[in-house]
């Protein structure tokens, strides 16, 4: 349910106007409007970025706290957020050093590989050789290129022979035109780039130790300075969102608030004589949302906001499309082990998971439970068609699995059938949906037309639907249903518009009845994939069930059992994982498009997210 | 010939749907990946997106399994052309709108990648290529009823 809201607009004096933002932060009731968008100050561009380098310290610490170990135990310091600025500071100058110093070891690096194959020598030697007229060059060339001319023109001297390359020496006056590479060695020995290879890992590990000292006892301090930072943030956004009026002696400010706190905001304003105008919002007001919901459908929020919120002329989908969404996902899934597992899984998760996580360990709860009914209803567990399994204990059931080995609808699968039929009252649901906000934004007349569908619809599946399923309808009751079709047909023909003339409403009449032709059928076929997942993935599941029974058939039970677990664990994990993506993405898929288009949502709705200050919280 | 006839009927309804589908997830698939790099806070829409092209795939698994049972040594020729005729339409329905389903999901994944809040319109835009999908369906589950 979407909670009603009450608008305020302030009339502010420029004195005042600081004292009032404090106030109302304090308040911490009020979401504050923006009446300029995309305004900026360079207190607010100060502050973000200033949240960028918070945000990047954080994150260069957790990778320090997870990829590099100490031996050391440090204490956590008491949260100091005045602190904050120097500690990112702090960690700022050792990450450039320690980028500095990867840098210096790479290159340290990259001059041990040159100069490893030609070993520790002393320089000296051949500086002198040079002063006399003899140059030292020092080759590699692949060792099969190699050739005795060269021994004899250029006293060609090997020094080492590795991954099929020679490494030799050439002594001449003027640099040797022979067709092998020709090294610029780096200036220093070997051992001292070894040497200096040991002193910039000391100093890197030195650097590291520090970061994760810094993490152990300081980042609580940080990140409560990084709430400091966002409340700084949010009063300069605030700043921004007044309008001046003869100049800056009057500010004028727009907020909301729900209705049940509007008495704490009207007594502070009517305490300190403050001019406001306090009213209900309009129908082009954007208008921020606050849901309510019963902790049922609270745990299909999350799926509601991948969509959008619901913006305020809307009716909150979330109570209607929650029991859908469970069924979708134990049709998809359709299978008692499966869900017996994501059952458990949760109950364990439940023990483990914060308090602001236990959602998610009730959600999965709830679906793994439907997932186990839908998979006892239809005779499968793990892959294993019961209807099938020559188990004694399952004789008294096994005729009332809902499966096409035990019966047919229509000549189809049970299963399609019953997919096509619960989207068919999802779709009529939806349309109820959509009468029942038209009726909210504009009186019952409006809802007439969606209404008189649904009743047609409704009323026409049943007067044709069950006779052709062999149930005969009394006469008497038929011609109350042939009236009730009648006087659809007058409410979608000619009520549909009711502030638009007869003629007006026929012709958008038979524009809904092409869209609903074309559309409906189209609706209802995509809510076949239920009956596909479901089967799919109970196919799939039976094959690895068969692999792992027929493939080590020959060897002898003490051995066979475990390539069999092997078989059975990879093979039912990967079907368990797909199943789960598809189980979530499907049911996702029919609830935003062919429900919400039925329904008529629009969403685009902000959240309502009110201005106070924030405090950080130890975890 | 008509076994022939009947079984390429029903390797064409699974096979090409199933390329197509292939196709489509390994598009969005590519498309998430890249998103991800820049903005990996939205890996849920990512992966939402990218399954929605293996929706004509499972269309090829059901007209399979409608088709199936019309398939055996008795089969004559009318009903094997009937299954051809059905499975080729499905197929190469499936196949091509699975492809260019995956183009308007791949654009809305990198959309959501640069920022922009556009998970809801890309789905509803990603269900018109797909509708043409549903229609061979139709028809196939039309034929075999007619079978």
């Amino acid at each position: 349910m979407i909670q009603k809201m009450k608008k305020f607009t302030f009339l502010v004096t420029g004195k005042e106007y600081e004292q009032f933002i404090s106030d109302i932060r304090e308040l911490g009731v009020l979401h504050i409007d923006e009446l300029q968008s995309g305004a900026t100050s360079d207190e607010l561009q100060q502050s973000l970025d200033i949240a960028e380098r918070y945000k990047n310290v954080i994150k260069a610490l957790d990778y320090a706290k997870e990829t590099y170990e100490t031996e050391n135990e440090y204490v956590s310091h008491s949260v100091d957020a005045s602190q904050g600025k120097a500690l990112v500071e702090e960690v700022e100058k050792l990450l450039a050093e320690e980028y500095s110093l990867k840098h210096k070891l790479d290159d340290t690096e990259k001059a041990l590989g040159q100069l490893e194959p030609w070993g520790n020598f002393d320089r000296e030697p051949i500086q002198r050789l040079a002063q006399h007229g003899c140059n030292v060059y020092f080759f590699v060339c692949p060792s099969k290129a190699f050739t005795r001319d060269w021994v004899d023109n250029y006293f060609a001297t090997p020094v080492s022979a590795e991954k099929g390359k020679t490494y030799f020496l050439a002594f001449a006056s003027e640099r040797p035109d022979i067709t092998a590479e020709c090294l610029e060695l780096p200036t220093g020995t070997l051992a001292s780039y070894i040497e200096q290879k040991k002193d910039v890992e000391s100093q890197l590990s030195n650097i590291h130790e520090h970061l994760v000292r810094i993490n152990a006892e300081s980042c609580e301090s940080i990140l409560a300075a990084q709430v400091e930072n966002e409340n700084s943030i949010s009063l300069s956004k605030v700043r921004l969102c007044s309008e001046s009026i003869a100049g800056d002696a009057v500010k004028l400010m727009v907020g909301w608030t729900l209705e049940e706190k509007s008495a704490d905001v009207t007594g502070y304003l009517e305490t300190n004589h403050i001019f406001y105008e306090m009213e209900d919002p309009k129908f082009d007001d954007n208008v921020p949302i606050q849901l309510k919901n019963d902790s049922y459908s609270r745990l299909f929020e999350p799926i509601l906001r991948m969509y959008s919120l619901p913006n305020y002329s809307d009716l909150d989908p979330t109570p209607y499309f929650a029991p859908f969404f469970m069924l979708f996902f134990g049709l998809c899934m359709c299978d008692a082990g499966y869900g017996l597992l994501i059952l458990l899984a949760s109950l364990f998760l439940k023990s483990k998971l914060s308090e602001e996580l236990k959602g998610y360990a009730n959600l999965g709860m709830l679906l793994g439970g439907m997932t186990v009914v839908c998979g006892g209803l239809t005779g499968s567990f793990l892959g294993i068609d019961l209807t099938k399994a020559e188990w004694a204990f399952l004789a008294p059931v096994r005729p009332y699995f809902v499966n096409e080995a035990n019966f047919k609808l229509f000549g189809y699968s049970p299963m399609m059938v019953i997919s096509v039929i619960i989207g068919f009252i999802q779709v009529l649901l939806g349309m109820l949906l959509a009468g029942a906000k038209a009726a909210k934004l504009n009186g019952w007349r409006f809802a007439v037309g969606k209404v008189s569908w649904v009743l047609g619809l409704f009323t026409t599946v049943i007067c044709f639907g069950l006779p052709f399923c062999g149930v005969v309808i009394p006469t008497v009751i038929n011609y109350i249903l042939y009236g009730i079709i009648g006087l659809s047909v007058l409410g979608i023909f000619f009520y549909n518009s009711p502030d638009k003339n007869i003629f007006k409403n026929f012709g958008t009449g038979v524009w809904d009845t092409y869209g609903m032709a074309t559309g409906l059928l189209g609706d209802l076929l995509s809510y076949i994939r239920l009956f596909a997942l479901g089967l799919t993935g109970g196919v799939l599941g039976g094959v690895f069930n068969e692999l792992a029974t027929t493939l080590f058939v020959d060897m002898p039970w003490a051995i066979r059992w475990l390539p069999m677990l092997l078989v059975l664990l990879v093979g039912h994990g990967i079907n368990f994982a797909l199943c789960m993506i598809s189980s979530f993405v499907h049911p996702m898929r029919l609830t935003f498009v062919e429900f919400f288009k039925n329904a008529s949502f629009d969403g685009g709705g902000k959240e309502y997210s009110p201005f106070k200050i924030r405090q950080y919280k130890r975890d | 010939m008509e076994i022939l006839l009947g079984y390429l009927g029903l390797a064409l309804a699974v096979a090409l749907s199933g390329i197509g589908s292939s196709y489509g997830v390994t598009i969005c698939g590519n498309a998430a990946i890249g998103a991800y790099k820049k903005n990996p806070s939205a890996g849920g829409s990512y992966i939402a997106l990218a399954a929605l092209p293996s929706s004509q795939g499972l269309y090829g698994f059901v007209g399979f399994f409608m088709l199936n049972p019309h398939v055996n040594a008795s089969i004559d020729m009318f009903t094997a052309c009937a299954v051809f005729g059905a499975g080729l339409a499905l197929g190469l329905v499936a196949l091509i709108s699975a492809i260019r389903q995956a183009k308007v999901c791949a654009n809305g994944i990198s959309a959501i990648g640069a920022g922009h809040n556009a998970f809801g319109t890309t789905m509803t835009l990603a269900v018109f290529p797909e509708l043409y999908a549903i229609l061979g369906l139709l028809v196939l589950i039309l034929i075999a009823g007619a079978l």
